[in-house]
């Protein structure tokens, strides 16, 4: 076996550089900043600077820098890419962890191989070559198995099985426009779209999965009056989509709006359609008792499509929260997502809110009368101060952060029969605030 | 006799009683005021007066299994307060459109997915409202048009009532109109 090891210094999404290393061999797999190649059984395809020569045309392609190692097994090839060497005296004793966990994956191992290197360090046992040189007999006595499986890497007496990887299956659609058919009109665009929407749930339904991500991409005709040579739309659904209208329905909302703010004045030279993500889908028969998930497939569409025109923080659902102020007692999620909701027993905790909250502005109450916004309404009756809220000061360590709010109901008289009432609040030494209103 | 009477013995002279049957209402419950017969489903309802919300989150309450579409111009409804008075949060979906209301309105009622939906009275046009109508009608949706001014004289809209409360906490509804049955013109007192 000859392994060939490309080391990155940053962690890196491998399975898209992986997929471009296909070529070289199908035998790949890859830890979060290693990539490994088996290029042993291609050696009639080429020698290791033919294989060096064609991955260096790559890399350079994807504009990247990792350094290669190539060696008999995998853990070698990892020492050989990441310390530069595969000489015993110069690695030292923390490379135990390359050796015994090279795909990186198990944290526990790499602690317990760390402690081992530590406690080793304090006898004089410095590098490999030394560690190799202690007694296996004496390393198990006091590091158990774990000193048993580096030394087996050490001296390559076991192979580490392949980790298995396939290339994740890429749904995608294109459809060229060689006689320049149209240019910037939406319309036919969307009919080429709905066309490529169906082929693609059709294939997604086939293998019970729904789109939770997709591109669409539209190449223009390169031209003076415009230089942009493609449009790339990304969705990232708020529910996974499984089926051509409602998926159609919200890439046509942004569509539209890019269009109308930007248009396109070249001919239009291909529409691609692709998934880039993908969800585990609901199989199963339709129910024949009852109609609830169409229902709410029907609602959770016209939600993601609301929320494409108008915006997430535009269409909700509230949920309650336990602070007391009432702008801050309810927060907003996203509507039919499933998320966990707080429940409280608001009846017995709280004084009834009302039922419209205003940002709080200045009122004055003065002799059965209150003043706001420079008018004077009289005052049918006020309660007693019936709740504080005060608090603030774990938010932030400004005292301007804090507050001490004294709630009071007004009940403004408006007909003989009719009244409003009102929610206030007084600041001490500041004066009233009006924050609401019932009704 | 008043023009409110006059109307309903046209009404009766025109045989126009039948009619009524023919459309579905949601029934009152024992709280509210006794509305005859109910609030009529794939209708337009404007509420007045300064306890219409109260009288509305009661009217919900008593039918728990109502998906809800709240639409407002810019937040002012506190769903905590919503929740305060008995109404379940999950089932109420809050949309902010600013003042391009039409639009999302007509695509929320023609999706038939919510069986109330709720927005503020902005429109002024005959035009505009005879399209949510036709709109909530072909959904069987009903929507209340939450009024801050004087009562619409458009005839879309089929059912007009006036909320206030009364000394006594009481709620009292005027019907200043009800396309469907014969109730217009009174006012009803209870809750």
């Amino acid at each position: 076996m000859t392994v060939a090891c490309l080391w990155f210094s940053q962690p890196l999404d491998l399975a898209k550089i992986a997929e471009h290393c296909l070529r070289l061999s199908p035998q790949i797999c890859f830890s979060k900043q290693a990539l490994f190649i088996e290029i042993g059984k291609c050696h009639k395809l080429y020698n290791e600077a033919g294989f060096l020569a064609r991955l260096q045309v790559i890399l350079r392609r994807l504009h990247l820098k990792p350094s290669v190692g190539i060696e008999r097994d995998i853990p070698y090839s990892l020492l050989k890419a990441k310390y530069r060497t595969t000489t015993l005296v110069s690695l030292p004793l923390t490379a135990l962890i390359e050796m015994a966990d090279p795909f990186n994956r198990d944290e526990v191992l790499q602690k317990n191989i760390l402690k081992m290197a530590d406690s080793l360090i304090d006898v004089g046992v410095r590098n490999l070559a030394q560690f190799q040189t202690v007694p296996l007999k004496e390393l198990v006595n006091r590091y158990g198995p774990l000193s048993i499986l580096c030394m087996q890497r050490l001296r390559g007496e076991v192979e580490i099985p392949w980790a298995h990887w396939k290339p994740e299956e890429v749904v995608t659609e294109r459809t060229d426009f060689p006689y320049f058919e149209f240019y910037g009109e939406l319309e036919p665009i969307l009919f080429e779209l709905k066309k490529h929407l169906d082929l693609v749930f059709l294939r997604l339904r086939a293998r019970d999965l729904k789109a939770q991500k997709m591109q669409v991409r539209l190449g223009l005709e390169a031209s003076s009056q415009q230089p942009e040579r493609e449009r790339i739309f990304d969705f990232d659904f708020v529910f996974p989509q499984n089926a051509t209208k409602s998926a159609l329905n919200v890439i046509k909302e942004r569509l539209y709006k890019n269009f109308q703010e930007n248009p396109i004045l070249m001919p239009v030279a291909y529409l691609e359609t692709k998934v880039i993500n993908k969800v585990k889908g609901t199989a199963g028969q339709k129910n024949l008792l009852h109609n609830r998930e169409e229902v709410q497939e029907k609602r959770q569409a016209l939600i993601a499509q609301l929320i494409e025109a108008h915006g997430k923080e535009n269409i909700f659902q509230a949920e309650l929260t336990e602070d007391r102020r009432p702008e801050k007692s309810w927060r907003k999620i996203v509507p039919f997502k499933g998320e966990k909701k707080v429940t409280r027993n608001f009846e017995e905790q709280i004084p009834e809110r009302p039922t419209y909250l205003i940002y709080p502005e200045r009122i004055e109450i003065v002799a059965q009368e209150l003043i706001f916004r420079g008018q004077s309404y009289p005052i049918k009756s006020m309660s007693q101060f019936y709740e504080k809220i005060s608090g603030g000061w774990i938010e932030s360590d400004d005292q301007k952060n804090t507050f001490e709010r004294y709630y009071f109901t007004v009940e403004l008289e408006r007909t003989e029969q009719t009244s409003l009432k009102m929610s206030v609040f007084e600041v001490l030494g500041v004066g009233f605030f009006l924050h609401g209103y019932f009704g | 006799m008043s023009a409110a009477e006059k109307i309903r013995h046209l009404k009766l002279v025109l045989g126009e009683e039948h009619k009524f049957l023919q459309k579905e209402f949601w029934p009152m419950p024992d709280t509210l005021p006794a509305l005859s017969p109910g609030i009529p489903k794939g209708a337009i309802v404007e509420l007045l007066g300064s306890a219409k919300v109260e009288w509305l989150i009661t009217f919900l309450k008593s039918n728990p299994e109502f998906k809800i579409f709240w639409a407002e111009r810019e937040q002012s409804v506190l769903p905590t307060a919503l929740y305060q008075r008995g109404l379940n949060l999950e089932n109420i979906t809050f949309g902010l459109f600013g003042e391009d209301m039409m639009q999302p309105l007509r695509r929320i009622i023609q999706s038939q997915s919510f069986e109330i939906v709720i927005a503020p009275q902005i429109f002024d046009e005959i035009k505009t409202l005879k399209a949510l109508q036709l709109f909530t009608e072909k959904a069987n949706t009903s929507l209340f048009l939450l009024s801050n001014k004087t009562a619409s004289t458009a005839w879309p809209i089929s059912l007009q009532l006036e909320i206030h409360n009364s000394e006594r906490n009481h709620l009292y509804v005027d019907v200043l109109k009800q396309k469907h049955s014969m109730t217009e013109g009174l006012t009803l007192t209870g809750g």
